[in-house]
């Protein structure tokens, strides 16, 4: 046991000599996760939607209000006179016109064409294009239930002259205003978890910081593999059995020393995404604990089958990062596995970052337990022992 | 000058020998490759969808017509490529069907529901449809609710429009007030048919900046990417690491004992990261176009774009080469170099950055200035619209090879 403790204790020490090691373990791992969590959102946004209301009326007045409420991009009234100026500015999105009759064009049933110009960046105007459609979508419901309620009236009676014609309207659209309000909520969104409202953000946060810990956790437990191909290239692997050490000592110390490693890098980045991301890994702590044991035994596994299959210690070098970038690529670390076809899905199944990914979001996003992620848990350990297996039987010393 | 070419060459020759040399060509097929697989970028250039239907039960307890109007719509074929629906009489059932991740959700209408629209009642009464949803696939359960919130936000339109007419008309005393749950029917049935009359009013005119309209091959950007975040290994992890190594073999101390001058030495090292830089683009670029049909764009605009994106990352190269003390630092901080640019510059998302601040910092990076450049030439652009990449390129470059000169100066690693 001392000599398994041993081995494990110099390879840890070997790999952290270099400070640098550290950017790997932790510094780029914590990067990576939070700018893909989503957490910082878009606060980096600062473009501004401006409007030029020719009309001055209460109705363009409402749809400014109406774009104040509908989206991110600050919204702010400008004149005629101020349009080129404002083209020049670099956090222009777009300027939207409401032309001079909007109001009045409404008030007969009339359409009428709002003109939304493209100022730069395309990004930005695709945000302001949204916030603009939902505005007057939003606006457009109201109007349509006060044209019809004008509609109605007029086949019915006269109005005795415009003013109260407008006048009619406006008491329309208030009250239509209102209706839209105080609607009830038609959808209600459920989870398995009857104490969790669903919310398409924590989802996300969930996804991508799983995503992330099984990227980063497992590309260095590949390199399992230089350091058998560096024991076995530069002969220390021989010096070491000429002492009373066998193969399954020196597997073993090699094997726990990554494991180790794992273990705390996983728990840093749970912790860190507790409390700095607020992500909700769920319920089950033991869950939790067999899932990333499971993940971290296949991952080295594997990382020891490469470590045989290598020649030198540049190939497994080369080998464990680029296998270990595809596999979590197409197992949905990356980019979410809802969205692949059926056959990456089915191809991924045979990935054990799909299980590791999949075991995650049974945990954060289901709110399932240790029993209900033992399959996965079991998929990983299966996939351990044969990767270990292979790895065993390919075990040369030389 | 002879010298110069000479050192380079070597260098190119050396790193093509070398066993890690393979990684710079095996990584980015690989990866591109593999982007492709799950992006679906494959199956847009054989014109099948990418993304399969939304998988979504139903059921129907609803004992209205809305409900039927609803599954109605919902199958409708103009939805087929977004949803795929199939109709279930129990609501356990579905949500079964849910659990075990058969569906993505589960519509459960309520046996109130058109009563609670269309009734006397009506908008206040709450009756909210059930989705059921499996929490694990968060883009698709938000196309499903859109879906829905579409067709509701469609009903509540017509239901407003007839209550507030309704109730306008009343108070005007046009109809009595036990006429007006007939009225209010016609006038809402009138909304679904589109037969009232009464238009919606607004349409946004979009005025964008005029682009001619070209169709862009998806690996034509995501193969950019993957070059580039190899590119940055390269030149960092293995250009960077000769002029070290160099130092460290003593064959650098044997070279300065020759009439070269140190700094001859080290433009000859430059030349060699750009070589190989351009050596390793140069493959991939002609490999991609033979293998994938994938077309790059304009050839001049290329060969001036690669030359100007290897210059650009070979700076940060020999920048680290100044910095680093030993070769493994070197490649250590590489790999950590060219994962931290492919974040920051996009090259992970196929091209794409992140908006703001953050974009703006993921200008310090070649990754984002190249691929731009990239995505310029794949739609059909030329040379001369390549003039602010290039320009940006080129003076990132000088910038990173000046200051290197500086510290290799300062630390005199290019004397004997």
């Amino acid at each position: 046991m001392k000599k398994i403790y041993n081995i494990a204790w110099k390879d840890i020490k070997n790999r952290f000599s270099n400070p640098t090691e550290l950017m790997f373990f932790l510094v780029l791992p914590i990067i990576f996760t939070y700018l893909l969590s989503g957490t910082i959102g878009s606060s980096g946004e600062t473009y501004q939607l401006l409007v030029v209301d020719q009309d001055q009326t209460s109705l363009s007045g409402q749809l400014v209000e109406g774009l104040d409420a509908a989206g991110s991009l600050q919204v702010e009234l400008i004149s005629n006179d101020d349009v080129e100026a404002a083209t020049e500015e670099d956090n222009t999105a777009a300027i939207l016109t409401i032309p001079a009759g909007f109001q009045e064009c409404l008030y007969r049933g009339d359409s009428i064409d709002l003109a939304l110009e493209e100022t730069g960046d395309e990004g930005a105007y695709d945000a302001a294009e949204q916030q603009v459609f939902t505005a007057v979508e939003q606006m457009g419901q109201v109007i349509l239930a006060a044209n019809v309620s004008m509609v109605e009236y007029e086949k019915r009676g006269e109005f005795a002259d415009d003013t109260a014609r407008n006048m009619y309207y406006e008491e329309s659209y208030i009250r239509a205003e209102a209706a839209f309000i105080d609607l009830p909520q038609r959808v209600e969104m459920r989870t398995p978890d009857e104490g969790v409202i669903y919310e398409r953000e924590n989802a996300s946060n969930v996804q991508a910081s799983a995503g992330q810990l099984i990227t980063w956790v497992f590309i260095p437990l590949l390199a399992t593999a230089v350091v058998l191909a560096d024991e076995r290239t530069t002969g220390t692997l021989r010096r070491l059995f000429t002492t009373p050490t066998n193969k399954a000592t020196f597997l073993l110390g090699t094997i726990l020393g990554q494991l180790l490693a794992a273990w705390v890098q996983m728990a840093l980045l749970v912790i860190f995404g507790i409390h700095v991301l607020g992500i909700d890994w769920g319920n089950s702590i033991p869950g939790l604990v067999v899932l990333l044991l499971a993940f971290s035994l296949a991952a080295t596994a594997l990382g020891t089958l490469l470590g045989t299959l290598a020649r030198s210690t540049e190939q497994a070098g080369g080998l464990a990062p680029i296998t270990g970038m595809v596999m979590a690529l197409v197992g949905g670390c990356w980019y979410p596995g809802e969205l692949f076809s059926d056959t990456v899905k089915t191809v991924n199944q045979f990935l054990p970052t799909t299980w590791a990914l999949q075991g995650l979001n049974d945990l954060g996003l289901r709110r399932l337990g240790l029993v209900e992620i033992l399959p996965e848990a079991g998929i990983l350990m299966i996939f351990a022992a044969v990767f270990f297996a292979l790895a065993i039987w390919r075990f040369r010393y030389e | 000058m002879v010298k110069l070419l000479v050192i380079g060459l070597k260098d190119l020759k050396v790193a093509f020998r070398d066993r890690v040399g393979w990684i710079m060509l095996v990584g980015p097929f690989a990866l591109t490759l593999a982007m492709g697989f799950v992006t679906g970028a494959f199956s847009v250039s054989t014109g099948e969808p990418a993304i399969e239907a939304t998988k979504v039960v139903v059921v129907n307890e609803d004992e209205g017509e809305l409900g039927e109007a609803m599954v109605t719509w919902l199958r409708d074929e103009s939805l087929h490529a977004v949803l795929n629906i199939t109709v279930e009489s129990s609501a356990a059932r579905a949500r079964d069907h849910v659990d075990e991740g058969d569906f993505v959700a589960a519509l459960i209408l309520p046996f109130d529901f058109s009563e609670a629209i269309l009734g006397a009642e009506g908008l206040e009464q709450e009756s909210p449809i059930e989705m059921y949803v499996y929490p694990g696939q968060p883009i698709r359960v938000s196309i499903v609710r859109s879906m829905i919130e579409r067709f509701v936000a469609r009903v509540d339109a017509g239901v407003v429009s007839s209550k507030v007419a309704v109730s306008g008309l009343i108070g005007a005393g046009l109809i009595q007030p036990q006429e007006a749950n007939k009225v209010g029917r016609e006038i809402g049935e009138a909304q679904v048919t589109m037969e009232s009359g009464a238009a919606a009013g607004i349409t946004v005119q979009s005025q964008r900046v005029e682009e001619e309209e070209v169709d862009i091959q998806p690996l034509a950007l995501l193969a950019p990417s993957m070059a580039m975040l190899f590119l940055m290994y390269t030149v960092s992890g293995i250009g960077g690491r000769s002029i070290l190594a160099e130092r460290e073999d003593g064959t650098l101390p044997r070279m300065l004992s020759t009439p070269t001058d140190g700094a001859w030495i080290l433009g000859g090292k430059v030349i060699g990261v750009v070589l190989v830089g351009v050596a390793q683009l140069a493959i991939v670029i002609g490999a991609t176009s033979l293998l994938f049909k994938l077309e790059w764009g304009d050839t001049i605009g290329v060969v001036v774009l690669i030359v100007a994106a290897v210059f650009g990352a070979a700076g940060w190269g020999i920048l680290l080469a100044a910095f680093a003390r030993t070769t493994e630092q070197v490649s250590t901080m590489g790999s950590a170099l060219m994962l931290f640019f492919g974040l920051l510059g996009g090259s992970f998302f196929g091209g794409g950055s992140f908006g703001g601040v953050l974009g703006t910092i993921g200008k310090i990076t070649p990754n984002a200035w190249a691929q731009e450049g990239f995505a310029i030439l794949a739609g059909a652009g030329t040379l001369a619209d390549l003039q602010g990449t290039i320009l940006g390129l080129v003076v990132m470059g000088s910038l990173l090879f000046s200051v290197a000169v500086l510290v290799f100066r300062r630390r005199g690693l290019m004397r004997c």
